[in-house]
C-alpha cells in the first residue's frame, strides 16, 4: 500500500487555538519547574499563574496555528537523498527508505506570530514573555503531533517515519542542516502563504516553527 | 523603620517571591523615612543573589527565579522613584542583546532581570541587534556590553562584535553568555567575562567591572 498523496492538501491547514493550548498548558503545568511552584500556593503560586493566563491570552490572541504538507519527488543517490530540484540531503536512513520506494512529504507547521509580537503583547514584561516562550513550545510540538496523527489517520496501513530538520545546534550535537538547503526546502511552501523564512544563520521566522519531512513506506 | 527581624521577612520574601509582602515592607520603610538605597544594597540585593546561587546550584527552577525577580521589582518599583531625586547611582550601567542573525531572547530575558535584580541599570537592545548598535549602546554611558548567542551559527558573530567595537575604539566591557559558548570561547574572542548562566552573567559582569573577583 503506498502513501495517499491526495490526502496531502495544497492549501494549509488553520488548527483553532483552542484545541491546542489546553493540553499545551496542562503538559507545561506538569513540568516539575511549573509543578513545584504551582504545588506551593501562596503568592508565587498566583504569580505563575497569573503569567499562564497571560501567555494563553497572549498566543490566543496572536497565534495563527497552521500545517502545510507538501508531496516532494525524491530520489536516492547512495546515501543522500535530491528532493526535486531543490536540495540534495546527506542521510543514509532517509536514502535507504527513499530507494526502497518510499515517498515523502515535506511538513512545514507554524504558530505564526513573532516573539517580537509577543513581547509587545505582553507590555514587555519578561516574566509573563517567558511563561509564554514555554507555552508556545508546548503548543507548537502539540500542533506537531496532530500534524503527524493526521497523516497516520489518512494512510492506514503505511509506516511513517518523521525527519526534523534541525537548522541549528544548541548543545553540540545532533545532525545539521545548511541554512542554504532549509531554505530550498522551505521554498515548496512559497504558495502557502504562511510567511515563514529562514535567516542566513538559520533561525525560523516565526521562531516556533518546524520544518520537516515524512517518508511513507509500505508495511 | 524596619527591624532586623522585618528585614529578614523582607529577605525570605523575595527569595520566596512574595511579591505582596515586599511591596508591604518597603512600603513601611519607606513611610518611616528609612535608608532605601541601604535597604536595597544590605537586604534586597543580597536576597536575589541568594535566590542565582540557589538557581545555579539546581535548588531552585527557572520559574522560581522569575517569581522572586517580580518580588524584587515590586519593592525596586517604590524605591527607585525615591532614589531618582537622589544622587544615588546604579551598581552600573549594562546593555545586553542577542547578536546578528539570532532571533532567540529567553536568555537574554533571564540575564535582564537578574541585573535588575542586582541594582545594574539595564538597556535591553533586543535580538538580531547589529554591531554598530552594541557601539552606539557603549557611546550612551553603557559600562557593559552583554552578548547573548544560542546557535552555532550565530556564534562567530560574537567575535565580530568584539572585533567592531575595538576598531570603533569603545571602552566598554564585554561579556558573553549563551548555551553554545564557554570561558575558553570567551578567552579565544577577546571577551573580558563569561556567564555560564543567568546569575553567573551578573557575576561575570561585575568581575568585568572589577565589583567581584
Amino acid at each position: 500500500m503506498g502513501f495517499d498523496q491526495s490526502v496531502t492538501t495544497t492549501t494549509p491547514t488553520h488548527v483553532p487555538i483552542s484545541e491546542l493550548l489546553p493540553k499545551a498548558s496542562a503538559r507545561l503545568q506538569r513540568q516539575k519547574q511549573y509543578a513545584r511552584v504551582l504545588g506551593r500556593g501562596g503568592n508565587p503560586a498566583s504569580s505563575l499563574q497569573s503569567w499562564l493566563t497571560e501567555a494563553s491570552d497572549c498566543i490566543g490572541a496572536l497565534a495563527i496555528p497552521s500545517i502545510a504538507l507538501r508531496p516532494v519527488q525524491a530520489s536516492a543517490h547512495h546515501s543522500s537523498v535530491q528532493i526535486a530540484d531543490l536540495t540534495q540531503v546527506e542521510n543514509p536512513t532517509l536514502a535507504e527508505d527513499v530507494a526502497l520506494g518510499g515517498t515523502v512529504t515535506a511538513y512545514l507547521v507554524t504558530l505564526g506570530f513573532s516573539q517580537n509580537a509577543a513581547f509587545e503583547w505582553l507590555n514587555g514584561d519578561y516574566g509573563a514573555h517567558h511563561v509564554q516562550s514555554d507555552l508556545s513550545n508546548e503548543v507548537l510540538f502539540e500542533l506537531g503531533r496532530i500534524a503527524f496523527r493526521k497523516q497516520r489517520e489518512q494512510n492506514a496501513g503505511v509506516r511513517l517515519k518523521r525527519i526534523s530538520v534541525q537548522v541549528n545546534d544548541v548543545c553540540g550535537q545532533g545532525k545539521i542542516w545548511d541554512p542554504q538547503k532549509v531554505q530550498s526546502l522551505l521554498s515548496v511552501f512559497d504558495d502557502a502563504g504562511l510567511d515563514v523564512s529562514v535567516t542566513d544563520t538559520g533561525c525560523f521566522q516565526p521562531l516556533n516553527t518546524l520544518l520537516g519531512l515524512t517518508v511513507a513506506l509500505a508495511s | 523603620m524596619l527591624s532586623e527581624d522585618d528585614k529578614d521577612e523582607l529577605f525570605e520574601a523575595i527569595c520566596d517571591g512574595d511579591r505582596e509582602t515586599v511591596v508591604e515592607l518597603v512600603s513601611r520603610a519607606r513611610d518611616a523615612g528609612q535608608d532605601l538605597d541601604e535597604l536595597l544594597k544590605d537586604t534586597m540585593i543580597p536576597a536575589m543573589t541568594e535566590i542565582g546561587d540557589q538557581f545555579s546550584a539546581g535548588e531552585v527552577f527557572v520559574p522560581e527565579m522569575l517569581v522572586a525577580a517580580r518580588a524584587m521589582q515590586g519593592g525596586i518599583d517604590i524605591i527607585e522613584p525615591i532614589l531618582a531625586q537622589t544622587d544615588h547611582e546604579p551598581v552600573g550601567r549594562v546593555c545586553i542583546g542577542s547578536v546578528k542573525g539570532d532571533l532567540h531572547d529567553i536568555g537574554k530575558n533571564l540575564v535582564v532581570m537578574m541585573l535588575k535584580g542586582a541594582g545594574f541599570k539595564v538597556e535591553d537592545l533586543g535580538v538580531d541587534v547589529d554591531n554598530a548598535a552594541f557601539a552606539e549602546a557603549a557611546e550612551r554611558g553603557n559600562q557593559v556590553i552583554c552578548l547573548s548567542a544560542l546557535l552555532t551559527t550565530t556564534k562567530p558573530q560574537m567575535g565580530k562584535v568584539i572585533q567592531y567595537l575595538k576598531d570603533a575604539g569603545t571602552t566598554a566591557k564585554v561579556v558573553i553568555g549563551g548555551a553554545v559558548v564557554n570561558q575558553s570561547y570567551a578567552d579565544a574572542i577577546g571577551a573580558d567575562a563569561f556567564g555560564e548562566d543567568a546569575p553567573g552573567a551578573v557575576n561575570a559582569v561585575k568581575r568585568a567591572l572589577g565589583l567581584a573577583n
